[in-house]
């Protein structure tokens, strides 16, 4: 009785909450590196820098939208670096979480395999 | 609530909760898993080092012992059953895991004792379990109706479980005979349910703590702008807050004030807001809570204010970094436009009065601000009182034009309670103390009455910062609040507990004797009214007494009211003494109730200062009658309201109003033989219907007592008092001084003159016995250590040279 209680949560209750795991962690990982919040801001100024509108001649205007540019694109360049490392580590995080849930299913009855590899070998 | 609960001593939960007793301990699983890693390390070497391949099974054991060690540790907190309806369905796992089907009320009082919920509850409310243990039933068929109370204590508050918290309540609402009990500790039977919500709440905060709390993450801030001058000269709340929180408790009112300001925050032309409230209703701790919400990216906020950062700004910090107006001015432009550039800054202007008037610490900074309010684009919080928003409005009316007022009103009493439960942890934590509930009511209750510049909650957590201090054992009790506002605010709030007192107190008359002659009714009458206060059994809602004192000049009347400041309140000088003959217009009463920074000596002013007080009126007769009206509501509710309109309490004075009215009338009744008691009535009469005083002002006084004209023997005894205050003066020179008994007679037959009572009596002992000691000290003729005898001849030589 103890033993089938023990398997029914393990399969159950414990495993659902290994899975619903796999995904905290890989939302958590994708939080870490801001990846959302990244990708929303894509293209906004870095920092702001160089990012408020400027009055003058044409010739200021134009050097003002050229730097407000760069600040957009280098903006954009270090985001998708950082959107590509969170997007990388929560695929890792998410294959490890995942794997760590198959073999959560074998770790009550190892001993079955256990037994068949010592007397197969 | 009249449902009985079933239990299944059988069912799976229960068992489960069992097999998780013996297997799910922090022992067991550490044992476990032991077991389980020397299997599988014994295995591996078995397999790798001997090359047996019997070691991939024992290395496989240790998942089904390992499987066992976590479903062991999960069995304690099993969850309760969703839509149960049997008490082993909803019973807390450690309590489930222990329960019997025949446990008396008795044998759960025992199982509670010693379990968190069951200590929270000891120790919050001051109660032994172990005395209740004695107290509660020892039969078995009384737990259903303890079940029954525990049920519906969790419904009613929410619990997921009957746990050891909610148990232990609930078998101290069915013990039979506790009441007595409770109250002997300070408490009752709500009061304890109310407990169980300060249980749940820091269990909340407990599981908060270990949640996962995101905080935007590395990139958060990389659409925003630097901030070096803000990080430089400001207080980041937003970065305090993520390394220590905030410990805010959701109370409705506040959260709805926060959702307003954050929606004005986010839309609208003028993104500003000003809290007004009074001090310690709590405008910078809205402002934490703000920021902690923003923080969260908290869905109930607008996602256009998500990760903003509140920044505070104080004038004094940003003074000592210039060296001019010109600069300062400059330096705020530089900051505000940085703020606004960052796009994510709320800044935070605490006490904002310091930046729009001069004055130490603060500085009219109005040029520059105002246009940067008028444009609205910066995202900004002022906060001040409603007295100095309405100044600086008068003076600066395009402020409120530009400005979204919030008003921040001061807690209720279950919100203060709530607000005082969650900051109660940090100072717990601070000051190593524990502070019961007990120690909370009357926190709340002592600072309304004593605590006059701030409001709640403000002012009932600055007391409970002060009692840490006055604790008892490291527990703060509501005697250690009691001794805290005694000794932070002057006054008395205790019943009288010391032999000492008590003595004294019983003794009152004797000991007001010693510093006055006869009248034995009118000190009888006060002597009553301050035995009633310490004793706590007067109307806490009047002033501790009012007497109205009629009588002759010198007859003592002045002399009691100090004589009762210096035995009851402990010093002379807990006297305020008003001549009333100074407030003979109608505008007069705008000086008595003055504010305190306009007139220090206002009534309102010095009754602020020392709530403790005798307020002795002298000459009331001679008051304007609107002065007088004035006084009607101190005299009846023990309030008055100062200019302002802030309420000031007289609650925990005694006021006496003194007058000569009618004083011949007194003297040709006494002389006629009468007694006082016999044309009492009669005389107050007079008084009305003379239309000296109306009767619904001496109807509001307690009692109206009259003092008699006194006669020469008693004015010998008035000698004597002075002389022995002549002695006293002398002490510190090691002289003293002896009048005969006949050259005393002397004095009194000199100074005695019917309608002034004692008062020449002082002033015949200063032309006589004084000058003669004054000229044997100058003239050295006595020295230290010897007494100066005055006879009658002394006397007459002496009154015959004045």
């Amino acid at each position: 009785m103890i033993v089938f209680d023990l398997l029914t949560w393990w399969y159950t209750t414990a495993w659902f909450e290994v899975l619903h795991k796999v995904q905290l962690r890989t939302v958590g990982v994708l939080e870490t590196f801001s990846v959302a919040l990244l990708a929303r801001t894509l293209v906004a100024p870095f920092r702001q820098i160089d990012a408020g509108s400027v009055r003058g001649p044409v010739g200021v205007q134009l050097r003002a939208w050229f730097d407000r540019t760069f600040s957009r694109f280098f903006g954009a360049v270090v985001r998708s670096v950082m959107i590509c490392c969170g997007l990388i580590g929560a695929f890792v995080i998410f294959a490890l979480s995942l794997a760590w849930a198959a073999v959560w299913l074998a770790i009550p009855v190892l001993p079955v395999f256990g037994l068949i590899v010592a007397l197969v070998r | 609530m009249d449902e009985t609960l079933n239990f299944h001593y059988d069912s799976q939960r229960a068992k489960q909760a069992r097999i998780g007793r013996v297997i799910g301990s922090k022992s067991s699983y550490m044992l476990l898993s032991l077991i389980s890693g020397t299997l599988f390390v014994g295995g591996i070497l078995l397999v790798f080092g001997i090359d047996s391949s019997f070691g991939w099974f024992i290395a496989s054991l240790a998942g089904p012992v390992w499987a066992s060690a976590i479903w062991g540790r999960s069995l304690t907190q099993l969850p309760p059953k969703s839509n149960g309806t049997n008490l082993d369905d909803v019973l807390d796992a450690y309590l489930l895991a222990r329960i019997r089907p025949n446990y008396s009320p008795k044998d759960l009082m025992e199982l509670v004792h010693n379990t968190e919920g069951g200590n929270f509850i000891a120790n919050r409310f001051i109660i032994s379990i172990q005395y209740l243990k004695d107290l509660a039933v020892s039969d078995s068929t009384s737990s259903d109706i303890v079940w029954q109370r525990a049920e519906y204590y969790r419904k009613a508050h929410g619990f997921e479980t009957i746990n050891a918290a909610v148990l232990t309540a609930a078998l101290i609402y069915t013990t039979p005979n506790i009441d007595g009990y409770l109250a002997h500790v300070g408490t009752d039977k709500d009061n304890v349910e109310k407990g169980l919500l300060w249980f749940k709440y820091e269990e909340e905060v407990i599981a908060a703590y270990k949640a996962h709390r995101p905080k935007g993450g590395i990139g958060r801030d990389w659409a925003f702008g630097y901030i070096p001058l803000l990080e430089h000269l400001g207080f980041n709340i937003s970065q305090h807050i993520t390394y220590s929180g905030s410990l805010a408790r959701e109370i409705e009112s506040r959260s709805q004030l926060i959702s307003h300001v954050t929606h004005t925050l986010a839309q609208g032309a003028r993104r500003n807001v000003v809290l007004v409230g009074q001090l310690g209703s709590g405008k910078t701790k809205l402002v934490y809570n703000l920021a902690e919400q923003l923080l969260e990216a908290d869905p109930s906020t607008p996602k256009s204010l998500h990760y903003h950062q509140v920044i505070a700004l104080d004038p004094s910090t940003l003074m000592s970094r210039v060296r001019g107006r010109g600069e300062l001015e400059e330096l705020v432009q530089r900051i505000c436009y940085e703020a606004l550039r960052a796009k994510n800054i709320i800044l935070f202007l605490d006490d904002a009065q310091l930046f729009f008037e001069e004055g130490t610490g603060s500085v009219d900074l109005s040029n520059v601000l105002l246009p940067i309010l008028d444009g609205g684009a910066l995202k900004i919080i002022l906060a001040m009182d409603e007295q100095r928003w309405t100044r600086i409005v008068q003076s600066n009316p395009a402020l409120a034009q530009n400005m979204n007022r919030v008003v921040v009103p001061p807690t209720n009493e279950p919100e203060t309670m709530a607000v005082m439960q969650s900051q109660a942890m940090k100072l717990e934590a601070q000051h190593g103390v524990v502070y019961s509930y007990q120690s909370l009511e009357a926190a709340y209750r002592l600072s309304s009455r004593f605590i006059a510049e701030q409001v709640m909650p403000g002012r009932t957590l600055k007391l409970l910062e002060a009692a840490a201090n006055f604790s008892d054992k490291k527990l703060v009790t509501q005697q250690s609040i009691e001794k805290a506002i005694e000794q932070t605010q002057g006054v008395k709030v205790g019943t009288a507990n010391s032999v000492t007192e008590r003595t004294a107190l019983l003794n009152l008359e004797a000991l007001i004797h010693e510093r006055m002659i006869n009248q034995t009714r009118a000190v009888q009458v006060v002597s009553d009214a301050l035995r009633r206060a310490r004793a706590g059994v007067r109307n806490t809602n009047r002033p501790i007494g009012t007497f109205l004192f009629l009588g002759p000049t010198g007859v003592g009347k002045t002399e009691l009211a100090k004589s009762v400041a210096a035995v009851f309140f402990g010093n002379e000088n807990q006297l305020v003494r008003l001549d009333l003959n100074e407030y003979v217009r109608s505008e007069d009463v705008a000086r008595l109730i003055a504010d305190a920074s306009q007139d220090s000596h206002s009534l309102t002013a010095q009754i602020s200062r020392q709530p403790f007080s005798v307020v002795l009126l002298d000459e009331i007769e001679k008051a304007h009658p609107e002065v007088l009206n004035t006084l009607l509501q101190v005299l009846d509710e023990g309030i008055l309201r100062d200019i302002n309109n802030r309420e000031v309490s007289f609650r925990d004075a005694v006021i006496i109003a003194t007058s000569n009215a009618g004083a011949d009338r007194i003297r040709q009744h006494i002389e006629a033989g009468e007694k006082l008691e016999q044309f009492e009535q009669q005389f107050t009469d007079e008084l009305v219907s003379s239309n000296t005083f109306r009767p619904e002002f001496l109807n509001r006084f307690d009692d109206i007592v009259l003092f008699r004209p006194l006669e020469q023997p008693e004015l010998l005894q008035v000698i004597d008092l002075i002389i022995a205050g002549v002695n006293k003066t002398l002490a510190a020179q090691k002289l003293s001084v002896a009048v005969d008994d006949d050259a005393k007679q002397l004095l009194v037959q000199a100074g005695y003159d019917p309608r002034l009572g004692a008062r020449p009596m002082r002033r015949i002992v200063q032309r006589t016995v004084e000058n003669i000691v004054a000229n044997q000290v100058l003239s050295q003729q006595v020295r230290p250590g010897t007494e100066v005898k005055i006879t009658k001849q002394d006397i007459e030589q002496a009154l015959a040279r004045a």
